[in-house]
């Protein structure tokens, strides 16, 4: 009953403000002076190209300094299309689409290729960005023989399409209105959600068994998209594309618009467009210091308001509506994991690995075994190496000899995203969750790392997936039960539970936790401990915790694991490690 | 002085990272030495850092000198006389061992003296101290503390790990023989060390002080008992 | 040929001047300022001023040094210094302020070229057989900073100062707990970076056509050279720096100057994509397999 009233709603939403959208346009070809429809135009151009930085930007967190790169590249090919080519309507929308898939295909490459290799904000790869952009405008200028050198490249006139027509306006608007819409939709859609938790922390989506690396490059290649298709629809509006539309002071202002509009929603796009679009023609002339005032506004921006003028009114208007309460959804199972059982791995063993870090051997020729089904906890004192040990285990700190074997798999060079497919997962010792996300998203990309499949990135189904073990865990920990919630908003302790719950949700048979109870509160600790030992019990995983709280260690291993200054001491049960001698020497300061 | 040297009232730190102080309160008097024990993550590294401005107070007050230094920077902190020997990161890599004593000093200073108090430290003066073990490493910036003047409260992250027994106690000879109003916070899991120089031991657990322990109570079976083995 | 080894020299030179205050503010603060530009371009139109106050072209260098400094100082109090660990906003921020100082120099200066004539005039004969002879002026900007890149490297090394900045470049928490301020060493160093990029402009400024737009052009070469050669050692400044001058020189007579514009950004491009620490980066790999290795909390 719910479930179908709140989908008639949503239809009647959409409806109505599809009706609004062609409202609003039509009133503004009635109203608006032929020049003003051209102006507002070209700045609606902008805004389409600004959505891509919006994208890019406000849901990946990739820095493009160069979209100017992609709008030269629209404009300049399909300048170039046309000029071989027979000029009507159809042939020329044909033209234009193949350019802009082109172009946002040489996009999606080279961003794979940079990105493959960069983890997390990369600074790097803005900058790559801002070198192509000087690149491709350089080019512009030189390659007169194509380009037109300075002076540009005349677009041929296709017949039929005059830009200064009622017709063209309405379909800018048109196109607009579908990007918007387009980024819009993509930001809802489990492919946007990943966008945004590898903004936050993308080693983690990683172990969660994403190559982001190929999903930011998606984000890139639509930012790039929308940009050619800016370009090309430019080519159109001015008759003419000049290397000044392809090179980075272009590209600067494009950010400078999106800031000041807001990054973090396609709203914000469209208004910094349009808005510093039409405040400059209206005032540049009559106040000297108004490219002053802009550029002060936009470090403004940057330092302080990263919402810009959108973010700021959406903060207004939810506040003044309240919390929208919790969506009541219909939640579905989902579908079967099809991953293949014999992949999975159930056992680790350590052969001789050494691990340097510099002139710092952490680990030193270490051979252990981890035992399948059971939970061991390794312990030892600071410097032992444990947590280096699990960075080994995971491809973070490659061995410099020995070998890593899960299963029958090496685990020593292997990209973080491969470990979900051999069943491990690991919990750090500072809580890793994505803070921009509600609890209820964090747990959705724990839920995806099992089960996504390709057909579901762009699908709403994924947004209603449950699973039992949520409740069981909801019992538990109470912040569960309010899954709307901002994850930002948890405590420390409440930051660890999260975590531990996430990655049970993938149902690992290998659980690398560091520290689970790092920082929590006795009762917080107990609760945590229960957690670990029944979810143990019921899956059969074998669960490797590094501990320093000797309590748990003698209430969860069924092993204990001693390291000392990178290699074994001792391991064996918990009463045999307490009586070894060795063991007490090291830990109550005797011989260190 | 009528009034503590360091006082430190309910104070909550370290949000957001692993251990959290919770509410801890502590006084410390001039020229005592108060060891402080307790398991990895208790809190032991994050109560010094908190004392020494390196991390933010949350909640609470600090008092040094009867002077409110809750939001006092770290380095203001130094020069009033409150000084930490880290954990970890404890040299500067780049530099030679002497010059990582230069830059510790006063300009003009001589610090032979202080290269000289372990012997190890002093056959590597112009060795990279990057290139130093681990344990060599805690030699150095024990020593560069040790020489460090005016200090009235001397805080000591571990000094002893990766260190070895000669040299431990050549660092409990150096505790012993400082200026007598000095006093010494030292987080340590060497129970030898705390024997030999620890006039009090305070036990932390989970970001709280658990107990303390003085007087004739302060044996190693007590010690022992404190870090829960 | 000697006149066109002298000039590779030269553009080397001038890459040098011009990357160095970059290189101090990029590799010690780990700033990308997009401004660094805008000093150099303050630091020629000081000597503009000076110049027609009638008081000698050195006035016209040191006062650009210190305007430059007031100018870095004000940008590092006031923005740079709140936001040291968010690289992607520094960036950003430092553009904003480079728009702002353009349109200031714009308002004050107008957009017109303006000139300054060489402290010496005249051409220094290269050889006694032919009349061939190389500007003064450059000669004498090349022994400068020749000069000053020894005095400046042998203070660096052996003084106090120098100790202090290594020590808070490399690890702020420990300098602190020895007493060193690190926020005024940190301002001190931007400000240097800054005060350089005048001094640069200043004694770049003669053979100019200083307009408010110059800034731009040394920024992308001052980051060319810094990628290319690594940040964060003065053996990646050097060849840095000599790698664009010697490109920009070198294919440019042989390919034309765009072509050597071009070859310099695919180069950086690439550079940039496989080998992230610069060239120089390459035989240090081992320094960065311990930077990889601080990835995590305790042991």
């Amino acid at each position: 009953m719910m479930m179908i009233r709140g989908n008639s709603n949503k239809t009647l939403k959409m409806a109505a403000k599809s009706l609004v959208c062609v409202l609003v346009v039509l009133a503004l070809v009635y109203v608006l002076p032929t020049f003003q429809k051209y102006q507002l135009s070209q700045l609606l151009i902008y805004a389409i190209a600004c959505l891509g930085i919006h994208l890019c930007w406000g849901r990946a967190g990739i820095l493009p300094l160069g979209q100017a790169a992609f709008f030269g590249a629209g404009a300049y090919s399909f300048g170039l299309l046309l000029k071989g080519n027979a000029s009507d309507i159809f042939t020329a929308s044909l033209l234009f689409l193949f350019s802009v898939i082109a172009i946002a295909l040489v996009a999606f490459l080279i961003a794979a290729m940079i990105l493959r290799r960069q983890v997390g904000p990369s600074p790097q790869f803005a900058i790559i960005t801002l070198a192509l952009t000087i690149l491709f405008g350089q080019i512009a200028l030189s390659w007169s023989s194509v380009t037109g050198g300075f002076n540009g490249l005349l677009i041929p006139v296709i017949s039929g399409v005059d830009p200064f027509s009622d017709a063209f306006f309405v379909v800018i608007c048109g196109v607009t209105l579908v990007c918007y819409t387009i980024a819009r939709w993509v930001g809802g859609t489990p492919l946007g959600r990943l966008w945004m938790a590898a903004a936050d922390d993308e080693l983690r989506v990683q172990l969660f068994g994403f190559a982001t690396h190929l999903l930011k490059a998606i984000c890139f290649a639509i930012g790039a998209g929308f940009a050619a298709i800016a370009g090309g629809l430019f080519a159109l509006h001015q008759g003419l594309v000049t290397p000044q539309n392809s090179g980075f002071v272009f590209s600067a202002e494009l950010l400078i618009w999106t800031a000041l509009g807001g990054r973090k929603h396609p709203s914000g796009a469209i208004i910094g467009a349009i808005l510093a679009g039409v405040l400059s023609l209206a005032l540049r002339d009559k106040i000297i210091w108004w490219e002053l005032i802009v550029a002060s506004l936009f470090i403004l921006v940057v330092l302080k308001f990263p919402g810009g003028i959108a973010g700021g009114f959406l903060t207004l208007i939810s506040r003044y509506k309240g919390n929208s309460g919790n969506q009541e959804v219909q939640p579905i199972r989902p579908p079967a994991d099809e991953v293949d059982k014999a992949t999975l791995a159930r056992e680790i063993t350590v052969q001789k690995v050494t691990v340097d870090a510099g002139p710092v051997r952490i680990i030193d020729n270490l051979s252990l075994d981890i035992k399948p089904g059971v939970t061991q906890c390794i312990i030892g004192p600071n410097g032992a190496g444990k947590t280096s040990l699990f960075n080994a285990m995971t491809g973070m700190m490659p061995p410099r000899s020995g070998d890593i074997i899960a299963g029958t798999k090496s685990l020593n060079t292997v990209p973080a995203w491969h470990l979900q497919r051999f069943g491990v997962q690991r919990k750090f010792q500072t809580p890793r969750i994505f803070v921009s996300l509600t609890i209820r998203e964090n747990l959705w990309i724990a839920m995806w790392s099992k089960h996504l499949q390709r057909r579901d990135y762009l699908s709403h189904a994924p947004l209603k997936w449950h699973l039992d073990i949520i409740d069981d865990a909801a019992q538990i920990f109470d912040f569960l039960r309010y899954p709307d919630m901002q994850a930002e908003e948890l405590s420390a302790g409440e930051r660890q539970q999260l975590e531990l719950v996430m990655i049970h949700l993938c149902a690992p048979t290998i659980l690398l936790l560091d520290e689970p109870c790092a920082g929590l509160s006795p009762r917080e600790t107990a609760m945590v401990a229960d957690f670990i030992l029944t979810q143990q019990k019921q899956s059969g995983a074998t669960c490797v915790i590094i501990e320093h709280d000797m309590a748990l260690v003698s209430k969860l291993a069924a092993r204990v694991i001693v390291l000392h200054r990178g290699k074994l001491l001792a391991e064996g049960t918990w009463q045999a490690i307490q009586k070894n001698a060795e063991v007490r020497a090291v830990y109550a300061g005797g011989i260190k | 002085m009528s009034w503590p040297l360091l006082h430190a009232q309910d104070i909550s730190a370290g949000y957001g990272a692993g251990a959290i102080l919770r509410d801890l309160s502590l006084s410390l008097n001039p020229a005592k030495v108060i060891g402080v024990i307790g398991r990895n993550g208790a809190g032991k590294s994050t109560l010094l850092r908190t004392l020494v401005g390196e991390l933010p107070i949350d909640a609470g007050q600090l008092l040094f000198e009867n002077t409110d230094i809750s939001k006092m920077p770290a380095f203001v902190r130094s020069r009033i006389g409150i000084h930490l020997t880290p954990q970890d990161n404890v040299v500067f890599n780049a530099m030679t061992v002497f010059d990582n004593f230069v830059v510790g000093a006063n300009e003009n200073a001589d610090v032979t003296a202080a290269l000289n108090l372990f012997p190890n430290i002093a056959l590597r003066r112009d060795v990279a101290a990057g290139r130093l073990s681990g344990g060599e490493r805690k030699l150095l910036a024990f020593a560069r503390s040790a020489f460090r003047p005016d200090k009235k409260l001397w805080l000591i992250d571990e000094p002893t790990e990766g260190v070895q027994a000669e040299n431990i106690s050549i660092m409990a000879d150096i505790i012993r023989a400082r200026p007598a109003e000095q006093s010494v916070l030292i987080a340590e899991q060497n129970i030898t060390l705390l024997l030999s120089v620890a006039d009090e031991v305070i036990t932390i657990d989970s970001g709280i002080i658990t107990g303390i322990i003085s007087g004739s109570g302060l044996t190693r079976e007590n010690l022992v008992r404190a870090l829960a083995l | 040929m000697f006149e066109a080894t002298i000039d590779v020299f030269w553009l080397i030179t001038v890459t040098m001047l011009t990357a160095f205050g970059l290189a101090v503010i990029f590799g010690m603060l780990k700033v990308m300022n997009m401004a660094h530009g805008e000093f150099i371009t303050i630091g020629a139109y000081s000597v503009v001023l000076i110049d027609q106050t009638g008081l000698p072209w050195a006035v016209g260098v040191a006062v650009a040094g210190i305007v430059a400094a007031l100018v870095g100082l004000c940008i590092e109090r006031g923005i740079v210094r709140h936001f040291y660990d968010r690289p992607f906003d520094t960036l950003l921020a430092t553009w904003g302020i480079s728009l702002v100082l353009r349109e200031l120099l714009e308002i004050i200066f107008g957009r017109g070229y303006r000139n300054v004539s060489p402290p010496i005039d005249g051409m220094m004969p290269l050889s006694f057989a032919s009349d061939a002879g190389y500007p003064a002026w450059r000669l004498m900007v090349m022994a400068i900073m020749i000069l000053a890149a020894i005095i400046g490297w042998l203070w660096y090394r052996r003084s106090r100062v120098g100790l202090l900045v290594a020590a808070t470049v490399e690890n702020p928490v420990l300098a602190r707990s020895l007493g060193m301020s690190t926020g005024k060493i940190k301002t001190g160093v931007f400000m240097v970076g800054a005060a350089s990029g005048g001094i640069a402009g200043a004694l770049l400024s003669p053979g100019l056509r200083i307009d408010p737009l110059i800034g731009l052009d040394y920024l992308i070469s001052s980051f060319l050279a810094l990628v290319i050669g690594g940040v964060g050692s003065i053996l990646g400044f050097v060849f840095g720096a000599g790698f664009v001058g010697l490109t920009n020189g070198a294919v440019a007579q042989l390919a034309g100057p765009t072509n050597g514009y071009v070859a310099l950004l695919v180069l950086a491009i690439i550079v940039m994509w496989r080998f992230p620490s610069g060239l120089i980066g390459l035989l240090q790999s081992r320094r960065s397999q311990f930077q990889l290795a601080k990835i995590n909390d305790d042991d």
